[in-house]
């Protein structure tokens, strides 16, 4: 566990839903929504926070969420709680899962490695526990590769790291670094905010 | 590639969906941006500043007012990085101007309050032309 990311998102816990709750969540809610749709199987989603991104979730799932916070879990309770279907939340590190190999027939992101101390170790962590073809689904914040939006994301980041995420991340090559093959990479704004369609080789 | 085109009228008809509420929004925080830089600025800047160092030192201001004023203020209500990165190029853009200007003559608030307002809508408008081109399917 690393103990200085839950220190920080565990910080961050108080003031979550006041900052996200409302203009982020409702600017990317469709997106969200859409990407959720494709939930089926068994079902890992990480990291669960307090449990905005539930309500986009489509009813009748197996999901097991994780976060490494205790204190975002504590805050989504209620959510969990209204979930209609199976949804078990457990505080764990992405880098460092209790699930055996194979466990899961996809696994969803949303805005979480913009904050994982060492992104690839996470994701072959997941490519580890993801079913030979199974599929990872990611809705991320990363670096942009244009300019000057580059350029920008650059000079944010060593601020934004600060206070969480890393605004600069090369996240789609950390997916193939990962053993991942991209099916496709949807840029929803100035190539920044994006979805990534990723599956596990099949073996 | 052969499903660019499909997608983007996907992505233009999901932000349209949204679009009343968060376009307001977006006016609001580049032109406020704007206009707090451009009033800063002048106040701080007098005329006798080299040029260059004005600009570079109210460059640097804008960048970090905008960073405060997005994150503060506007980020919860508009969106994340949909608010931030107009409003720093914002404030980036507003504080080399007026601090160029206010370093070879005096401006008056109004004339600093209306740059910054003007850079702030040229700014957003060059965003939204940007993110029309980008988005879409990349790989597929």
């Amino acid at each position: 566990m690393n103990e200085a990311t839950k220190a920080k998102w565990d910080r961050a816990a108080a003031h979550y839903d006041f900052m996200t709750g409302v203009g982020p969540e409702k600017r990317w809610g469709p997106y969200k929504r859409e990407l959720f749709g494709h939930m089926r199987g068994k079902v890992l989603f990480l990291a669960l926070g307090t449990g905005l991104d539930i309500g986009f979730f489509p009813p009748d799932q197996d999901i097991t969420a994780i976060d490494i916070s205790p204190k975002m879990l504590a805050g989504a309770a209620d959510r969990i709680a209204a979930y209609r279907g199976s949804l078990q939340a457990l505080e764990m590190d992405v880098c460092d899962l209790a699930f055996e190999d194979n466990s899961f027939d996809q696994v969803y992101t949303s805005c979480t490695f913009c904050s994982v101390p060492d992104p690839v170790l996470g994701l072959k962590s997941l490519n580890r526990v993801l079913r030979p073809g199974g599929e990872l689904r990611m809705f991320e914040h990363t670096g942009s590769r244009y300019f000057p939006f580059k350029q920008m994301m650059s000079i944010m980041a060593p601020v934004t790291r600060k206070a969480g995420p890393d605004v600069s991340r090369p996240t789609v090559a950390n997916v193939r670094a990962a053993g991942f093959e991209i099916k496709e990479v949807r840029s929803l704004y100035l190539d920044v905010v994006k979805t990534i369609f990723a599956v596990a080789p099949s073996g | 590639m052969t499903n660019r085109n499909s997608t983007r009228q996907e992505h233009a008809d999901g932000v349209n969906r949204l679009r009343p509420y968060f376009l307001v929004g977006d006016i609001l925080s580049s032109v406020g941006v704007g206009v707090f830089t451009g009033l800063v600025c002048s106040a701080l800047i007098e005329p006798g500043w080299y040029m260059l160092p004005a600009m570079l030192a109210c460059m640097v201001l804008g960048m970090v007012l905008a960073l405060l004023l997005g994150v503060l203020v506007f980020y919860r209500y508009f969106g994340a990085m949909e608010v931030i990165v107009p409003t720093m190029f914002t404030g980036m853009f507003a504080g080399m101007a007026v601090g160029m200007m206010a370093a070879v003559t005096a401006v008056e608030w109004p004339l600093a309050a209306g740059l910054g307002a003007l850079i702030g809508l040229v700014t957003l408008a060059a965003t939204y032309a940007a993110n029309s081109m980008i988005s879409g399917r990349i790989v597929s």
